[in-house]
């Protein structure tokens, strides 16, 4: 779970982001979104905060095989 | 014993060998959907003479005559898909021949009704669908699991011996869990894919849910559109990942899963070591960010803000959610993806499968669906994509067995992935986890098909 004041700024951040959208959103929805938001939102900010430099792009990705990078070693 | 309980393949031989009559066992379906559908909500349409006339022009296929459901997630000729949701979000989708009814089709087999789904395909448990909530035959107070929760209520309550669905953070192997059933989710572009929703999609892809793996092998050949050989596995070397994907499970789905892969090894007088991949820390995330984003190219805010109490409050609200997800989020997610992909290629150079249980608990109730967990109480939504996204993210096939009942009667599963293109081996291991254990789970039936 965030730190009240983490949570209150993500609070403030969704309801921002909606009204820049001019999507609005009733209490009910907003509690949903907190509720989604205390779940995930601690691993977006992980995410975020991930260093992933030293992974290099895949060329030419292609899902129904692996990676070609490892087929051409 | 009616056929209707006999498997998917003895269905198509005994049609093929005379021994059956195709129309009787098409009768007798939609009789059957029309006494035991009201308890598991699983088969949400019927239309006996698009499916009468299907079977009037069926060719000698590997699937004449034989009965099978499709989830509400492909278009058909005669109906549009709906995906389990009252209000579209993109534009109005039309009826057609999609890949699946084409493959199904060109099979011989008869499209006998359309499997209820979690709303939109965003949940894993099935307990939102503008048809009501399809249930799980084991205990119809519990989720069938999803988003494929009709064709995995479908077949667990024998209605139909097969059914199609569609995996794109797990969805065919949820449902195959929690409903005891065996799910494969095939190698990325494998099987058909004409005619989805979201046809630039990089994860979802359609599969089989059947009684065990050589029904999926079957049916799973005919939307692959290829045969599938089967051969005995010897000397499989199965790797077991460290951490919360086996240790942060419940312990009966613990232990049910780990005396399957010491069955397993013994079966195949194989070895079992620890493996790790890189990037896993961050496979929930990213597996969500990537599979559930995929169709906001066709949403705008204001189709949101269209959207009526017809739509769950989920639904809206996760929508609304979706818009927020930062841009370098989406990038991340996607460098998470090389990482995954890199590392397990690197892992199936030393072992052939990799093994964790399907979702980290039995089925939850539908309406509480939350899971009890070593680390704590969680929506089974939230922990579901820690157990099954890393396939969809990575593209590679991913199966899940039956391997055991939890003191409350709800199947336990566990799921081995392989390597790109190597879903033949999954279904090879899958039969010789039946054999070694002597086919008591995928021969069960839950008590309302009993």
């Amino acid at each position: 779970m965030p730190e009240p004041a983490e949570a209150e700024a993500r609070r403030r951040f969704v309801s921002a982001g909606l009204e820049v959208l001019e999507l609005g959103a009733g209490e009910a929805e907003l509690a949903v979104i907190e509720a989604v938001d205390s779940l995930y939102g601690g691993l977006l900010q992980r995410l975020l905060e991930a260093e992933l430099d030293g992974v290099e792009p895949e060329p030419g990705e292609d899902l129904s095989r692996a990676p070609r990078t490892l087929e051409l070693r | 014993m009616s056929l209707l309980d006999r498997p998917l393949r003895e269905q198509a031989e005994a049609i093929a060998g005379g021994d059956a009559d195709p129309g009787e066992l098409l009768d007798a379906a939609l009789a059957r959907i029309e006494e035991r559908n009201p308890a598991v909500n699983a088969i949400v349409e019927t239309f006996p003479e698009e499916s009468r006339r299907m079977l009037a022009e069926a060719p000698r296929g590997p699937l004449f005559g034989v009965p099978v459901a499709i989830k509400d997630e492909w278009p058909l000729p005669w109906r549009a898909e709906r995906l389990g949701a009252a209000q579209h979000l993109g534009p109005e989708p039309s009826a057609g021949e999609s890949g699946p009814y084409m493959a199904l089709r060109d099979a011989g087999a008869v499209v006998v009704g359309i499997a209820n789904m979690h709303e939109y395909g965003a949940g894993s448990t099935g307990h939102v669908s503008a048809y009501g909530p399809a249930r799980n035959p084991w205990d119809t107070e519990r989720c069938p699991g999803g988003s494929s929760s009709g064709p995995g209520a479908a077949v667990a309550a024998r209605l139909v011996s097969g059914a199609v669905g569609a995996d794109g953070v797990g969805s065919i192997r949820y449902p195959a869990a929690y409903c005891g059933l065996t799910g494969l989710k095939p190698t990325f572009g494998r099987s058909t894919m004409l005619g989805h929703h979201v046809p630039q999609t990089t994860t979802i892809v359609s599969g089989p849910l059947c009684r065990d793996a050589a029904d999926c092998r079957l049916l799973g050949g005919v939307l692959f559109g290829e045969v599938l050989a089967g051969s005995e596995p010897s000397g499989l070397r199965i790797g077991v990942v460290p951490g919360e994907l086996w240790e942060d499970c419940d312990p009966q789905v613990n232990a049910a899963c780990t005396a399957a892969v010491e069955a397993l090894r013994q079966a195949g007088d194989g070895t079992v070591a620890e493996l790790d991949f890189e990037g896993r820390e961050h496979v929930l995330i990213a597996s969500i960010l990537v599979g559930q984003t995929e169709e906001l190219g066709e949403v705008t805010p204001a189709r949101i803000a269209g959207l009526t109490d017809e739509a769950s409050l989920v639904a809206r609200a996760l929508l609304r959610y979706r818009m927020l997800i930062p841009a370098a989020a989406m990038s991340k997610a996607s460098r998470v993806r090389t990482l995954v992909r890199r590392s397990l290629a690197e892992a199936f150079e030393h072992v052939d499968l990799l093994a964790w249980p399907t979702v980290a608990a039995p089925a939850p109730l539908l309406d509480n669906p939350t899971v009890e967990l070593p680390s704590g109480a969680y929506p089974a939504d939230y922990v579901n994509p820690r157990q099954g996204g890393v396939a969809n993210l990575a593209g590679v096939p991913a199966i899940s067995v039956p391997v055991g009942r939890s003191s409350d009667g709800l199947p336990i599963a566990l799921q081995l992935i392989a390597a790109w293109g190597r879903d033949e081996l999954l279904i090879d291991a899958a039969e010789a986890l039946e054999r070694a254990t002597d086919r008591v789970w995928v021969d069960a039936a839950p008590p309302l098909a009993g």
